[in-house]
């Protein structure tokens, strides 16, 4: 009888002692926490550094700010973090910037304007950030032209509503039947001017920095010549170690669910069954330790130095008119793709479904292409694709993708190698077995 | 009581107890029975990609038989590790061990000779299962590369150590079915240990005062820690290091294995001395 009650009690125990140990959010310190606006060559964002959180980090030769405020910072033990709580108004650590190479150089960083712009919307596509009186001149010619594209929106709104207002009226009077009916306004003609997305943030003042690779040392000193307490920092700019180019690939029968190859040692498998859309995208590699935390200081997922990872890069280069992506099979180039305009058209049929067209614009149409992308048939015995430049016509480094057409036979046949040791197995036992039988009826004869 | 062997005959006592046990464990369908299951399960972990692509039309791999080889190994490695642990506790079970000791053998020959021999065995299986992974690849149309080539050859240092470890856990025991129980039973708890936090991790957690926060911190050191005893651990890493190009981890990750194996090696030859040759009771 002792036994269930003696489990009863461990199990308690344990839970009891998971309880206590839970750990729960500590009490928030205020410290002087680093506020970078960091980019990943894409996008620009706001990445908090507790002392805890370690070095800084970022990416080589881009346009970085770096701020610092006093901010309570606490535990979150759900995600093991250091979480700086910046909804409150903070004070700002005052002095300036001092960055200090390896060689001991100390570079006193002034603040200057800055403005985070984004050229297609937030959101959408990469940002930039412009500093100094070009952050300024820029944000001057946004608030132009912003205020002129809202003016031409309100202008063709107002248009809009007085065409209405004008055929309501004549549908009123012909309703009416009048013995002289005025002829119906005339159809509208004039586009809808274009939507204005552009984004720039307010300019503000802070230290703006771009640094090669290597690793630094970054720290305040404030009005009196003195280190502020806690701001010395290690800072670790990184680069790219590698480029090459990249592939989406949209099936044919599924082109809003991209696959992509960004890798170059990756070999692309098809059945054949459709088509394959190649859009080439360029791509960087990174040590993947340091581009994860870039974004993600305090991650320790990845802790290997020796892995990498590749990433697209929002770059219209490759994408250039004229390029084309040769076709191979074997050592020979049989055909070349140029990059190509496509629409999908939906069907009127009841299946639902949709063609991809290749798109060609009329004069007077307003409709614009769905994506631009390199066409590879589906039966085509292509083993191989790589790019090929516009212009000059040359072939794109590190570019070059297998291909691999594959048939699959039923799933149970697969696993007939793995027969093939047992067999081996079999054989040899029964060899050995007539060989000692063999012994035995010579030793016996 | 061991009776020491002389330093210049103690290469060929190990050769002999070598290939005796090499011998033994190629004449045996087992091995290749567990070659069979490995090669079954690496197939069934292929599946996925297979699957994916015949779902999708399309599929972007850098190396389809990474995951399945790795699993073949633990697999493989598994087998090894019990026949190391059966073989020389059925030495000592059967009085064999005594009677080796009564010849030129001792501790540390005894040990390099097993190790040695069920090493050889791995070597042999490795033709085997290339061949059954090279005649998959014709099948799916997958492409073999030679990241796998050196992955298998690579797999050679960690099973060595898993070798070891199965060795000198059987040194403890008097019998076959208490050194297989034993290694089953450690076995579950490191690989246990894994996968519990590999669970734990998938559970959401919302609450910073949720009980299951101090289970999954304390399984995590767990992890930490088992990722240095497991010698399994080292295999999957040296073999995950090798498929993904992280060759820097893979070497240093052979080094540790190469130093494991060392230790145990030496634990085992130690403590096989301190606790005798002797079968139970005599």
């Amino acid at each position: 009888m002792a036994r269930p009650i003696g489990a009863v009690t461990v199990m308690l125990s344990v839970m009891l002692c998971l309880t206590l140990l839970a750990p729960v959010p500590a009490r928030a310190k205020e410290q002087l926490v680093y506020w970078p606006l960091v980019t990943n060559g894409t996008e620009y964002r706001r990445i908090s550094y507790p002392h805890q959180a370690g070095s800084l980090v970022v990416l080589a030769n881009t346009e970085v700010v770096i701020e610092a405020r006093y901010a309570p910072v606490s535990y979150w033990p759900i995600t093991r973090e250091y979480l700086a709580d910046f909804s409150q108004k903070l004070r700002l650590a005052n002095g300036n910037i001092e960055i200090v190479d390896e060689s001991g150089k100390i570079t006193v960083v002034a603040p200057e304007p800055y403005v985070l712009w984004y050229p297609a919307g937030v959101g959408a596509g990469m940002s930039v950030l412009a500093r100094g009186t070009e952050a300024l001149e820029l944000y001057e010619d946004y608030v132009k032209d912003a205020r002129s594209a809202a003016e031409a929106a309100q202008e063709y709104q107002r248009i809009v509503a007085e065409r209405h207002a004008a055929a309501a009226a004549w549908m009123r009077m012909a309703a009416e039947r009048p013995k002289f009916l005025p002829p119906p306004p005339p159809e509208l003609t004039l586009e809808e001017p274009e939507r204005f997305q552009a984004f720039a943030t307010e300019p503000r003042e802070a230290a703006v920095i771009s640094l090669p690779e290597g690793a630094y040392t970054v720290r305040i000193r404030d009005a009196g010549n003195q280190i502020v307490p806690g701001s010395e920092r290690k800072l670790v700019s990184f680069g790219a170690l590698n480029q090459a180019v990249g592939y989406v690939l949209r099936p044919a029968d599924r082109w809003t669910q991209p696959i992509f190859s960004f890798a170059p040692d990756e070999t692309i498998y098809t059945a054949g069954r459709t088509d394959l859309f190649f859009q080439p995208v360029p791509v960087v590699q990174y040590e993947a330790r340091r581009f994860t935390r870039l974004f993600r200081p305090q991650s320790v997922e990845i802790t290997d130095p020796t892995l990498t990872m590749w990433v697209p890069r929002e770059e219209s280069d490759v994408l250039a008119d004229g390029a084309a992506l040769a076709l191979w099979h074997g050592d020979s180039v049989t055909a070349t793709s140029p990059r190509t305009p496509y629409r999908v058209v939906q069907l009127a049929a009841a299946s639902r479904g949709y063609t991809i067209e290749e798109f060609a614009p009329t004069s007077n149409s307003s409709l614009k292409p769905d994506f631009y992308a390199m066409r590879v048939g589906g039966d085509s015995a292509v083993t191989r694709v790589s790019l090929f430049l516009g212009d000059s016509g040359k072939p794109a480094s590190v570019s070059e993708r297998q291909i691999r057409q594959v048939s699959l036979p039923a799933e149970p046949l697969l696993f007939l190698p793995a027969l093939l040791p047992l067999a081996v197995g079999l054989a040899l036992r029964l060899w050995a077995r007539a060989a000692l039988s063999r012994d035995r009826r010579t030793k016996a004869s | 009581m061991s009776t020491a062997g002389s330093q210049s005959s103690r290469p060929t006592v190990v050769s002999v107890i070598a290939w005796r046990e090499a011998k033994a464990t190629m004449r045996g369908i087992s091995g290749y029975a567990a070659i069979t299951i490995a090669l079954i399960v690496a197939t069934w972990i292929l599946l996925v990609d297979v699957r994916a692509l015949e779902a999708g039309g399309h599929l972007v791999l850098a190396d389809p038989f990474g995951p399945p080889l790795t699993i073949a190994m633990l697999v493989l490695a598994l087998f090894l590790a019990v026949s190391a642990a059966v073989s020389a506790a059925r030495d000592r079970e059967s009085g064999t061990l005594e009677v080796l000791f009564y010849g030129p053998v001792d501790e540390i020959s005894y040990v390099l000779g097993k190790i040695g021999g069920l090493l050889l065995a791995y070597l042999a299986a490795l033709p085997l299962l290339l061949a059954s992974l090279s005649l998959l690849a014709l099948m799916t149309g997958f492409s073999l590369t030679l990241v796998i080539v050196a992955s298998l050859i690579l797999s050679i240092v960690p099973a060595a150590e898993i070798v070891g470890f199965g060795v000198l856990l059987s040194i403890g025991t008097n019998r076959v079915r208490t050194a297989v129980l034993l290694l089953i039973g450690i076995t579950v708890v490191l690989l246990g240990i894994t996968v519990a936090y590999s669970m734990v991790l998938l559970i959401p957690i919302e609450d910073p005062s949720s009980p299951v926060l101090p289970l999954r911190d304390v399984l995590a050191a767990f992890d930490a820690g088992v990722r240095w005893i497991s010698p399994f651990a080292y295999l999957e890493r040296v073999v995950d290091a090798a498929v993904t190009g992280a060759w820097r981890t893979a070497l240093i990750s052979l080094a540790v294995a190469v130093a494991y194996t060392a230790v145990m090696i030496c634990l085992a030859a130690y403590w096989m001395r301190r606790r005798g040759v002797h079968r139970r009771g005599d």
